[in-house]
């Protein structure tokens, strides 16, 4: 006759750690064993899983739900000193924004009617550029896509995606290591972002995308919220280069054209 | 990020009010204290510590207001509005079994069941022993299997 009686604490805390992935592989196969003879933990084992995905599907839930828009403006940056640094409190304030200007789930795409003007002023290719650059900038461990060590690679990767002939200009000699490349679609247009990092661990971004008009274009100095850029264009590619601190931005500008 | 840091502050409030007035205060403080955050360190870790901190007060100061803790919620707003309506009612009633948990089960649920962090980080974030992270995660998987056995039956 099968043993109905309850399951000890012990083994449920066990069982429970075995769907959390928390046991040793002499564990799991401890527990595994245990399953297969005693129908009491297979049922339980698979009642854990399926509360497990019910927890998953109604948490997840919470995600899609729109962030009031008072929440979303406390966690902007606050107006601080000018001999303050404001650079750790620009860093937390994108990374808290993240969620809240990017992706499903984002108050972005709940309020459709009514997008914030901000945003909605920004849907140019430069616009998506810059608040791609505030999810990457923060991203340490995984900046890039393609790592410098490939850059024969990259260039020749981005050359014929973004239909523009690119070469990684080298910033070394102003403080900036090139990092590696991502491909991007910004304005549905795919553009290559060459990542650069300093000795501060600061990052800028090189972005380039083809130039449908075919005119260059001098540098131009933009801003998106915290994020500035300074932008230009050849006969063949627009380009940006985007970062936190405007004053440098148009020195590297005057570095990079000729090199890119 | 704020869906996620929401979606924590509902875990330990269980009241969509309380969770959105948390979350406010949590984020005002965080960007007051940014020079302590360290670029590149888990930000959300550090944010989910902060709010469970500045909860953990207001639930001290309700309790001499008014000398109760915060009361479990009784009702539980729903919220999951796409799908099947058959789904949606599932959802909803699963949403409200976990707000009628005891205090403090729920964001040990959320953080290792959904989230996936170990047990050894949800203690750090939540402050309280790892025996008590697997306890409180064992006990209230049991109490909601139970509460759910009836709805699952009549799903089937």
């Amino acid at each position: 006759m099968t043993d109905r009686t309850p399951l000890s604490e012990d083994i449920l805390i066990m069982l429970g750690a075995y769907v959390d992935g928390a046991l040793t592989e002499e564990e799991r196969t401890i527990v595994e064993d245990m399953a297969e003879k005693d129908p009491r933990i297979s049922e339980e084992l698979e009642g854990l899983l399926e509360l497990n995905t019910d927890l998953q599907d109604v948490f997840d839930g919470f995600l899609a739900k729109p962030v009031p828009t008072e929440i979303v403006a406390s966690a902007r940056p606050l107006p601080a000193a000018s001999n303050t640094n404001k650079a750790p409190m620009r860093a937390l304030a994108a990374s808290l924004l993240i969620g809240a200007a990017l992706g499903a789930g984002g108050m972005w795409f709940n309020q459709q009617n009514k997008p914030p003007e901000q945003i909605a002023a920004a849907r140019s290719w430069l616009g998506e550029v810059a608040e791609y650059h505030q999810v990457y900038a923060v991203q340490t461990r995984h900046l890039v896509e393609v790592l410098a060590s490939e850059q024969d690679h990259i260039e020749k990767w981005l050359s014929k995606e973004v239909g523009v002939a690119f070469k990684v200009p080298d910033l070394e000699a102003a403080g900036w290591s090139f990092q590696g490349a991502r491909l991007l679609v910004a304005a549905g247009k795919p553009v290559a972002q060459l990542m650069y990092k300093n000795a501060d661990g600061a990052v800028i971004a090189i972005c380039g995308l083809k130039n449908m008009s075919g005119t260059p274009a001098r540098t131009t100095l933009k801003q998106f919220g915290d994020v500035h850029m300074a932008t230009w264009q050849s006969e063949t590619g627009s380009f940006a280069i985007v970062g936190d601190a405007p004053e440098e931005l148009e020195a590297l500008t005057d570095l990079a054209t000729p090199l890119i | 990020m704020l869906p996620r840091l929401r979606r924590f502050a509902w875990s330990l409030t269980r009241d969509w009010p309380d969770a959105d007035d948390l979350l406010q205060t949590s984020c005002t403080r965080a960007l007051s204290r940014a020079d302590q955050w360290q670029k590149g360190t888990r930000l959300n870790a550090w944010m989910y510590r902060l709010m469970r901190n500045i909860w953990i007060d207001e639930t001290r100061k309700r309790t001499v207001r008014v000398g109760q803790g915060v009361e479990n919620a009784a009702h539980s707003d729903t919220l999951l509005t796409s799908g099947d309506s058959e789904t949606t009612a599932y959802a909803n009633q699963v949403l409200a079994k976990i707000a009628l948990l005891p205090e403090g089960f729920s964001s040990v649920l959320l953080l290792v069941a959904v989230e996936g962090h170990s047990y050894a980080e949800t203690a750090e974030i939540l402050d309280i022993p790892i025996g008590t992270v697997m306890s409180r995660l064992s006990s209230a998987r049991q109490k909601l299997k139970a509460a759910l056995a009836d709805q699952k039956g009549a799903r089937k």
